[in-house]
């Protein structure tokens, strides 16, 4: 029994190795560990309650759903693969309404209000998330050096957008987070993010003061 | 006592009393607060200054800041102007550089060698339009010029003097002058001698 069972575990190390092996292998991987579920269940007399225990634990920790868990496609890797293409296709056209970004907490929100029931919780989501980009997917995540999180399209710009932002601030002389956020009819958050960005690229420059921020074109740079 | 003295267009401009922190974009600021301490406290005569009189100056603080929003113009004479489309409320605040960035700017000029910090708890310094090098090449300029080679002066002498009433260093302060004077004892151009009632200094 137990050579058999290192014999598939081996198998089971190859298909983590290369993620697109693994979504051949995938459905392989489901069987298996509904077999060795089975197996486990039929040997329950010729194997002690201490050795399934490890040989459970085992199987989780590389990510094969828990042997005796019934969900469809399991808690690992797998799952998180199937739910980033579930995610490119719900977030598609939320997104160009959007002008192409949202904030993570944005497409929480939006995801889960429209599953109603089995709601992710913000861990998968990020799993799944951190997937697009590998899975090829026309979406992406993006984090921003403040660590605020985004989900972009593929073909969105946001360097881009920094250029007609500078116009914006440009033609107002200078804004705050929320006045441009308003301008533009943008999230507040993402707002802030385009703006740093504009300043991180060296557009823009600050005035931090008890009136709060602001941003200016940075005239340090284009004056000598 | 701000006199004829033109403050250069980032005076007016807001984002001047914030520290950058995007570093190409501090580096400008800095350079051109580096130029405003300098002309400022050579127009005012100032060789030396405490950081407390820096905070309270004019130099860190400018009173008559505005804030209001509008189109930024920048004039083909260098100043800045707001020009708005429409009354909005027009916002007179403060510009004051924090003392955190003062200490950085004061920390550029010493790097760059027209400061130097009178004291271990670096509360004041002196302020070198200048650098005692640059003084030093000018003074001996005029030495070898007039002809003076291997003449003694007076400190007083070089500073007051009436021979020396067309050059720039004429009514320089002690203090930069000696460091002047250093910088040529360095190069073996001079020596700081003491005279009579004091120190004077032969040139070679």
């Amino acid at each position: 029994f137990f050579r058999w069972i290192s014999t598939k575990i081996h198998f089971s190390f190859q298909a983590f190795e290369d993620l697109s092996k693994l979504m051949i292998k995938a459905k392989e991987m489901v069987e298996l560990s509904k077999s060795i579920a089975n197996k486990i269940k039929d040997k329950q007399g010729d194997i002690t309650e201490d050795e399934t225990i490890r040989f459970k634990s085992y199987l989780l920790s590389m990510g094969i759903a828990n042997p005796v868990t019934r969900e469809t496609y399991g808690s690992g890797t797998q799952y998180h693969m199937q739910l980033a293409k579930q995610l490119a296709g719900i977030l598609q056209v939320p997104l160009e309404e959007r002008g192409g970004i949202m904030s993570l907490t944005e497409v929480y929100c939006l995801v889960n209000r429209a599953r109603g029931m089995e709601l992710l919780s913000p861990e998968d989501l990020v799993n799944a998330c951190k997937m697009l980009e590998a899975l090829k997917l026309p979406l992406r995540l993006r984090v921003f050096d403040s660590g605020v999180m985004v989900i972009e399209l593929q073909s969105h710009k946001e360097e881009e957008m920094v250029a007609s932002a500078l116009e914006t601030v440009s033609e107002k002389g200078s804004l705050t987070s929320e006045e441009f956020a308003k301008l533009v009819g943008m999230s507040v958050l993402l707002a802030k993010e385009r703006l740093l960005l504009a300043e991180k690229m060296g557009h823009l420059c600050r005035d931090d003061s008890v009136e709060g921020l602001r941003f200016y074109p940075n005239l340090f740079m284009t004056q000598s | 006592m701000a006199m004829s003295f033109e403050w250069p267009w980032q005076y007016r401009f807001p984002p001047f009393f914030t520290l950058q922190p995007n570093v190409d974009t501090r580096q400008k600021q800095l350079a051109a607060w580096c130029s405003l301490v300098l002309s400022f406290c050579r127009l005012h005569k100032q060789s030396s200054m405490t950081v407390m009189e820096a905070q309270e100056s004019p130099l860190f603080n400018n009173v008559k800041l505005q804030r209001s929003k509008g189109h930024l113009f920048l004039l083909p004479d260098s100043s800045l102007k707001y020009l708005w489309r429409k009354a909005e409320g027009r916002q007179q605040t403060e510009g004051k550089l924090p003392v955190e960035s003062i200490q950085i700017v004061l920390e550029e000029l010493r790097k760059k060698g027209n400061l130097e910090w009178l004291d271990k708890s670096k509360s004041s310094f002196l302020i070198m339009w200048r650098r005692p090098e640059e003084w030093g090449k000018l003074i001996y300029q005029w030495v070898s010029r007039s002809g003076q080679n291997n003449s003694v002066f007076t400190l007083y002498e070089l500073t007051n003097g009436e021979d020396t009433e067309d050059e720039e260093f004429h009514g320089l302060d002690e203090a930069t002058l000696l460091r002047a004077l250093q910088a040529l004892q360095q190069e073996h151009k001079a020596e700081i001698i003491t005279v009579s009632d004091g120190r004077g200094v032969k040139f070679f």
